[in-house]
């Protein structure tokens, strides 16, 4: 029976992904800080695993620990202040506020929903399949409006990036540029 | 519950992290029985760049352009997301599936257009 592992793989993932989320904060240094919340994100990939939503696993290390890792390596990359550590926490109030209201909701919902929607002999008796036919029948049916929308969200992402980057009058400063092109000719070698 | 297949992934994590780990314990091993030197250099401890001496550390400020190239990375793995699920299902579907997905593709490639239109995908 694999219930056991199961539990031992929750409390092993959750142990990391707490650890490596309480770190964050801790850390100084941003890029050692980009590094452990990649490692949240695979912990929480692996808490997915443990509930059984196979697709969502993959897709939570392919989008958020594969791809939004790197737009927060890209941001920190961008940022003037990149070469100093995090020690300037200009909106810690607001921050600890909404931090706090998101938190008190999570609590709430946790507290206010009924999980056990299976119990005992069913609970025993479920079968694992595999998520993905579910999502796709519920994607290309009742949810065809959202799947088409989200291609519209993604195109509108993609039209701002490129307005950010090929607009003629945002060009502040030839520093960032010659900087740029240093970087490029020793990346550029590879 | 989760099929015994996945608890394989922790066999296949095991190993995954040993493969980096072993080099570097058997290369301290040698080094504690005394059979590698231990000559330390500054020029061993340089960051190598394809033979390129690097100038400068890497914490400099870097041209936004990079940003258009990591969100378009980010905005077409989504949308490899967004197709997986199409691509296991859709011999079951109609011929409406393909043609749903096909409005997906083409407004993403609308986009993709409109970028290479722009010069946006040159680096200039």
């Amino acid at each position: 029976m694999d219930s056991v592992g199961v539990v031992i793989a929750f409390y092993v993932l959750s142990a990391i992904t707490i650890v490596s989320a309480a770190s964050i904060f801790l850390l100084r240094n941003l890029v050692h800080a980009i590094v452990l919340l990649v490692v949240v994100f695979l912990g929480m990939a692996g808490l997915f695993l443990t509930l059984s939503a196979d697709f969502i696993a993959v897709a939570q290390i392919l989008i958020y620990a594969g791809a939004i890792s790197v737009l927060f390596v890209f941001a920190v990359m961008l940022t003037p202040l990149a070469s100093r550590d995090n020690g300037n926490s200009l909106y810690a109030g607001p921050g600890l506020l909404l931090g706090g209201a998101i938190a008190a909701i999570v609590v709430v919902t946790a507290f206010d929903v009924e999980w056990n929607q299976l119990t005992g002999v069913a609970l025993e008796q479920r079968s694992f399949t595999d998520t993905i036919e579910v999502i796709g029948n519920q994607l290309l049916g009742p949810h065809v409006l959202a799947f088409e929308v989200a291609s519209v969200l993604l195109l509108f992402a993609l039209l701002g990036a490129i307005v950010l980057v090929t607009d003629p009058n945002n060009e502040d400063g030839t520093t960032a540029e010659e900087e740029a092109g240093k970087d490029t000719a020793v990346g550029g070698s590879e | 519950m989760i099929p015994d297949e996945f608890g394989r992934v922790v066999i296949l994590l095991g190993v995954a992290l040993a493969f980096p780990a072993l080099p570097l314990l058997v290369s301290y091993l040698l080094y504690l029985f005394h059979i590698r030197p231990e000559r330390p250099d500054p020029i061993k401890h340089e960051t190598y760049e394809c033979g390129v001496i690097a100038e400068g550390g890497s914490w400099g400020q870097f041209n936004a352009r990079y940003y258009l190239f990591a969100l378009g990375f980010v905005i077409f793995d989504v949308e490899v997301v967004f197709l997986y699920p199409w691509a296991v299902i859709h011999a079951d579907l109609a011929a409406t599936a393909l043609v749903k997905a096909a409005i997906f593709i083409g407004i993403l490639a609308f986009g993709l257009a409109y970028a290479w239109k722009r010069g946006a995908l040159e680096w200039r």
